[in-house]
């Protein structure tokens, strides 16, 4: 059990107790958290504050751990000179201080969408939307001069309208390839 | 596991005169103190932004608790060398940019510099709920 949550027991039974010393956490943990994305994203005060069209001392206000006053349109101001989204939930007190206890550097870090892993390689997501596609009636038939009755029932793999990417990698470039020699396949067939 | 330990400095004649101010603060301002005195504990002054201020007397520090009634326990770090501690000295408040009591910081740095000639006049903080 956690140490923290354990020394909380007994005071967490008054109600007008948990909830301050919850409302101070939240502002501990926020303020903290504005402060290790900065720093993550090597930016000072004044850029951060350029970047949100915010005064530096208005962003000196909000990295201070007593500030109390947040407003969701300042947070959001902030996500987005951070290139992140904004997340606002509700929690039970057990969860809520457990992340406060376990809110260290690493864990307050978040990557900006130029560097989430999900979203890093625009190029595979690009190829990944082609192949699961399939194409239209209207492609394959501009494709090969293919009648739009041939082409409904054809199935082929995604077709890539402009030819093959030179900026592929070695292993799409080979996919690529592959898919517009089944393409011309099915399209020599269709006339046939 | 804390990354700091938080004592208490304990008066010869008035003892522990943290707990004695706390034990005399509203249930709400308690909580918001126990919560700021957790933060330090476990994760240090280094990550919590402006969770401590300087005083202007060199080595004190306040404890900053905003709200109605602007709570500025006077603290130090250690006050023995290397040490991963913060001694509270004494109970002080913020009223109207005054210290209540009116000469907080420097009777901090006495009660310190008392310390550090008696190292033993500490004891681990008296939490107060």
């Amino acid at each position: 059990m956690s140490e923290l949550v354990d020394k909380l027991r007994g005071e967490f039974q008054d109600e007008e107790y948990r909830h301050a010393y919850a409302d101070e956490c939240l502002n501990t943990m926020i303020a903290t958290q504005i402060k290790v994305l900065r720093e993550q994203r090597d930016m000072t005060q004044k850029s951060l504050a350029m970047k949100t069209g915010m005064l530096q001392p208005r962003l000196s206000v909000l990295e201070d751990a007593s500030y109390s006053s947040w407003s969701i349109s300042s947070l959001r101001r902030l996500a987005r000179a951070f290139d992140l989204t904004l997340k606002v939930s509700f929690e039970s007190f057990t969860s809520f201080i457990l992340d406060f206890e376990s809110m260290g550097r690493a864990a307050l870090e978040r990557v900006s969408f130029t560097d989430d892993p999900l979203f890093k390689s625009t190029k595979v997501t690009t190829s990944h939307k082609f192949r699961k596609r399939q194409p239209s009636r209207m492609e394959l038939a501009m494709c090969g001069q293919m009648s739009l009755f041939s082409a409904q029932i054809v199935t082929l793999p995604a077709a890539k309208p402009k030819g093959i990417d030179p900026d592929l990698l070695p292993s799409q470039f080979e996919e690529s390839q592959q898919r517009e020699e089944a393409i011309n396949a099915a399209v020599v067939g269709g006339n046939g | 596991m804390p990354k700091s330990s938080i004592y208490d400095y304990i008066h010869p004649r008035e003892g522990n005169l943290m707990k004695k101010w706390s034990t005399g603060l509203q249930k709400k301002e308690r909580a918001k103190l126990n919560s700021k005195i957790d933060a330090l504990s476990i994760h240090g002054a280094d990550l919590i932004p402006g969770i401590l201020s300087p005083t202007g007397v060199a080595s004190i520090f306040k404890l900053k608790v905003q709200g109605q009634v602007k709570l500025r326990p006077m603290i130090c770090e250690g006050p023995g060398k290397g040490e991963a501690a913060f001694t509270f000295l004494l109970g002080a408040k913020e009223i109207s940019w005054e210290y209540d009591p009116p000469d907080a910081p420097n009777m901090a740095a006495e009660l310190r510099n008392d310390l550090i000639a008696h190292p033993n006049r500490r004891i681990e903080h008296e939490r107060v709920s």
